[in-house]
């Protein structure tokens, strides 16, 4: 018994040390930027030459990285928020339900996360010359539902799949109603799932280049796109500093949804 | 269950996913842009063009390849870290989770910048083996297949670790425990009761992965050589560069069936009602 | 989970409708102009030199879509009844496409009074239909503490790089940059060839190839090449170089080839169905020799205007016009997509 711990315990060792060395590789790049964005120089070279914030000021002052921060987080969280309300029950039917199509459904779901994005862009752009809209930024939100609701039927479906359907009908037969039963038991074991789902569409939107880059007009610009637009032609330290900032608005609803997940799910 | 429920991603995936592939492959069909799909005559003309090319079947089979690798290494790397996030009680998780998604939020642009300079001819790690006297010259580290599989496993890590996280940590703790009171040695109760419970998962970060890598454009761009193209450049090269939209449609095309057949296989082999029945 | 679900929700659908009512808004008085700008320093000088003068003179404000050609004009060519561009930035054969669906409007000295100061080859190449206001040359950057002789023309250039001369630290660009196939015609021209024997550039080529460190598809990856010193040599716009030896990169030099240069130009275009009175107005004011010299003092791409000055500092870089070529634009776009298939079966192996 103590023999068979003490193993247990040396290959928990291993795996710390190893999830330590991956932590040390994921994070790398993350540092170069770091601290090239504190670079004085007027191009980007490592290592750095000197320390200042002048990029981070040039961003605030750069009214085109301004207004595209605020617009990409309009368009991540609606598109979020549209992904769960689609995808979630979707799932459901999709992982419990029996009806003709079924397959072809969620086949057809997740074949679209196959497409090359920089073609989907352009094919959108022309979806919405024949259907007469006008680019705006609803017309970006819809794009990025359309990417990032697969994500959150695919997790779901994956959770829903190894979680015995024998709980909901346990409620069930207690005289749950089926809403009830899904509200108290289906919904919080779905939790890690949905969270995992929600994390990949509000990412896949904030980080998404080629969905927005056809449809950009002056005032639905997002963060990648400006980013985009302005490493094509410049290669100075400013587009470090606005990484870090993305990197920042993106852990911050990270961590936010973790908390979450795991105050409404777990207890 | 109410099948209504499944009415709203239909419209979606019908007007957002489905019309604009079928203008696409109409554009590939020689159809006009902003008019209805195939409201003009139908030509494969582009089809035709593009398979006599042998540079196509090249960059065709060279795709595929580095996909399913950048899947495989992928799967390798991330199963031991989903582990660890999914039954670790250590106060790190937290920081591990996090920094498991900076390589997406990082940016592309950005992260390749930072492969860039550790693999460059001038970078970190050729500056380190030069002044260890382990070679005379710059070993080329970049530009080449292995630089364009490290970028993509990079980008695509929190890709792969979520969905085998997410998976881990939904099964029942108590069939492991009963495994191990009944005798078994942890590494058998890991092969024989965790593993398979969560192939699902692996096949999911698999299946996400490698699409991802058939679709990815800077990476094989920046961290590529000449030798290593992938289908997303070529197609960006006959939209942009040659203005030919109907070609670039057309190898588009060749990608999204590739895709739907990948995804045909693995819906077979990890159906979500087999596991329910 | 769902408190996030409601929380993002309730936000998403707030700024959503905050959003729409603003640009409901801005419609509405039209007193707004709509244009293009690549980003970056570009961007920043239509927004402080050009966009001012601008209102100044016609009390409109001037909108900035910032990005590129290719999606500039998938946006005009998929809304042709109503552009959401009123003038155009593109590049040289994308202009083309638009003249050719007859989505662009001509531009007469009497619209566009500063037209009688720009030489014809800036805006006949679209036969008036698009003018360039600037124009980069294309020559060979060097670390000059490594090259003690620059080549003098394209013709030697190739040869001593084909040699090995340089090292494997020659840099030239991928067929994944727009500019490449006429790169290619203008060496092969140099070389005795035209854009019907392209033989004599894809044989030079192939000699450079062994010894070319990274073909780069942006120009951006040209430039940290440059920088981190991993290429020596190799081919590049005037203005680019230009700006990071001001930027401190000493070992830096630049020079122009013989016979002559290849010209990158960014033609103009008004778009047809727009506020087309203001858009002549617009490309007027490109071409203005006040906001054309602060926008070369910014990004030493050359103006057109025979009435700009250029600073005593800076004159000797300065190509003459008449220095630049560039090919039949026609003749290019129809051989464009051999140029292509070629350079993947014989460059990229």
């Amino acid at each position: 018994m103590s023999e068979s711990s003490g193993k247990s315990r040396w290959g928990e060792r291993v795996l710390n040390g190893y999830v330590f060395l991956m932590t040390l590789v994921l994070a790398f790049p993350l540092l170069v930027v770091g601290l090239i964005s504190f670079d004085t120089a007027e191009y980007i070279n490592f290592p750095p030459s000197g320390f200042s914030l002048k990029w981070y000021r040039s961003v605030v002052e750069n009214p085109t990285f301004m207004l595209s921060l605020g617009n990409s987080l309009i368009v991540a969280l609606a598109s979020t928020a549209c992904a769960l309300l689609i995808g979630v029950p979707a799932s459901l039917v999709i992982a419990r339900g029996r009806f003709p199509g079924r397959d072809l459904l969620y086949a057809l779901c997740l074949s679209s996360l196959t497409v090359p994005w920089i073609v989907y862009g352009v094919s959108l752009l022309f979806l919405w010359a024949v259907l007469g809209f006008n680019l705006s930024i609803m017309t970006l939100i819809f794009g990025h539902t359309v990417i990032g609701t697969p994500y959150v039927l695919r997790t779901s479906v994956a959770v829903l799949a190894d979680m015995p359907p024998v709980y909901e009908h346990a409620a069930r037969s207690l005289g749950a109603s089926p809403l009830r039963a899904f509200w108290t038991v289906t919904l919080p074991l779905m939790a890690v799932g949905i969270r995992a789902g929600a994390a990949f569409a509000f990412i896949v939107s904030i980080v998404n280049i080629p969905i927005s880059l056809f449809v950009t007009t002056a005032e639905n610009i997002t963060m990648p796109v400006a980013v985009f637009n302005y490493m094509q032609y410049n290669f100075d330290p400013s587009v470090a500093a606005f990484s870090i900032i993305q990197m920042i608005i993106i852990a911050f609803f990270i961590v936010f949804a973790v908390r979450a997940a795991r105050s409404g799910g777990v207890s | 269950m109410n099948t209504m429920l499944a009415a709203p991603i239909t419209t979606l995936m019908v007007i957002g996913y489905v019309l604009p592939s079928l203008l696409m492959l109409s554009i590939s069909l020689g159809g006009a842009i902003g008019s209805w799909p195939f409201a003009a005559t139908l030509s494969f003309g582009k089809y035709i063009e593009v398979f006599s090319s042998s540079y196509t079947w090249r960059v065709l089979v060279f795709t595929l390849i580095v996909s399913v690798a950048v899947a495989v290494v992928n799967a390798l790397l991330a199963y031991p870290m989903a582990l660890y996030l999914a039954r670790s009680r250590s106060k790190w998780t937290g920081t591990v989770f996090l920094i498991a998604f900076t390589p997406l939020a990082v940016g592309m642009n950005m992260m390749t910048m930072g492969w860039l300079i550790m693999l460059g001819k001038n970078g970190v790690i050729n500056y380190a083996l030069q002044a260890l006297s382990l070679t005379s010259g710059p070993v080329p580290l970049v530009y080449g297949l292995i630089a364009v599989v490290i970028g993509l496993a990079h980008i695509s890590f929190t890709f792969m670790l979520l969905p085998i996280e997410s998976v881990l940590r939904s099964i029942d703790p108590a069939i492991e425990r009963a495994s191990r009171s009944l005798g078994a040695p942890p590494w058998r109760t890991f092969l024989t009761i965790t593993l398979p419970l969560s192939f699902e998962g692996v096949a999911a970060g698999m299946l996400i992965v490698f699409m991802q890598s058939c679709g990815a454009f800077v990476i094989p761009l920046l961290l590529g050589g000449s030798s290593t193209v992938m289908l997303p450049v070529a197609i960006w090269e006959q939209m942009t560069v040659a203005n030919d939209r109907a070609a670039g449609a057309a190898l588009a095309t060749v990608l999204a069936v590739i895709a739907l057949f990948i995804l045909a296989i693995q819906l077979r082999y990890f159906n979500p009602r087999r596991s329910t029945q | 989970m769902n408190s996030i679900s409601r929380r993002a929700f309730v936000g998403g659908v707030a700024g959503a409708t905050f959003l729409s009512g603003r640009s409901s808004l801005v419609f509405a008085q039209e007193k707004t102009i709509t244009v293009t700008s690549l980003g970056g320093r570009w961007e920043q000088s239509i927004r402080t030199h050009f966009a001012p003068l601008f209102k100044k003179r016609t009390g409109v404000d001037v909108k900035v879509v910032s990005g590129g050609p290719a999606q500039w004009t998938a946006q005009i060519e998929s809304q042709p009844s109503k552009p959401p561009l009123d003038a155009v930035d593109n590049s040289e054969l994308l202009a083309l496409s638009l003249i050719d669906k007859g989505l662009v409007l001509k531009l007469t000295p009497e619209l566009v009074p500063n037209l009688r100061d720009v030489p014809a080859q800036f805006y006949e190449p679209w036969d008036s239909f698009g003018v360039s206001y600037q124009y980069g040359a294309s020559g060979i950057f060097y670390d000059k503490t490594k090259i003690k002789q620059a080549p003098q023309s394209w013709p030697e250039f190739l040869e001593r790089a084909g040699k090995g001369e340089f090292g494997r630290n020659v840099t030239l660009p991928d067929i994944s940059y727009p500019w490449t196939p006429e790169l290619v015609w203008h060496l092969a021209a140099s070389l005795g060839g035209s854009l019907d024997n392209l033989e004599p550039a894809f044989n030079a080529l192939k000699r450079v190839r062994p010894y070319v460190t990274k073909f780069w598809g942006t120009a951006i990856e040209a430039e940290r090449l440059i920088l981190s010193r991993e290429a020596e040599i190799g081919w590049l716009w005037d203005g680019r170089v230009y700006a990071m030896m001001d930027a401190g990169a000493r070992y830096l030099d630049f020079t122009r080839l013989k016979p002559n240069s290849l010209f990158s130009l960014v033609p103009a275009q008004v778009v047809k169905g727009s506020n087309s009175k203001l858009a002549y107005e617009w490309i007027n004011t490109l071409l203005d020799p006040e906001p054309l010299l602060e926008y070369y003092k910014m990004i030493q791409y050359t103006p057109v205007n025979r009435k700009v000055v250029f600073p005593q500092a800076t004159a000797a870089r300065v190509m003459p016009a008449s220095e630049g070529t560039i090919p039949s634009l026609r003749d290019l776009a129809r051989v464009t997509p051999s140029i292509i298939a070629r350079w993947n079966a014989e460059i990229r192996i």
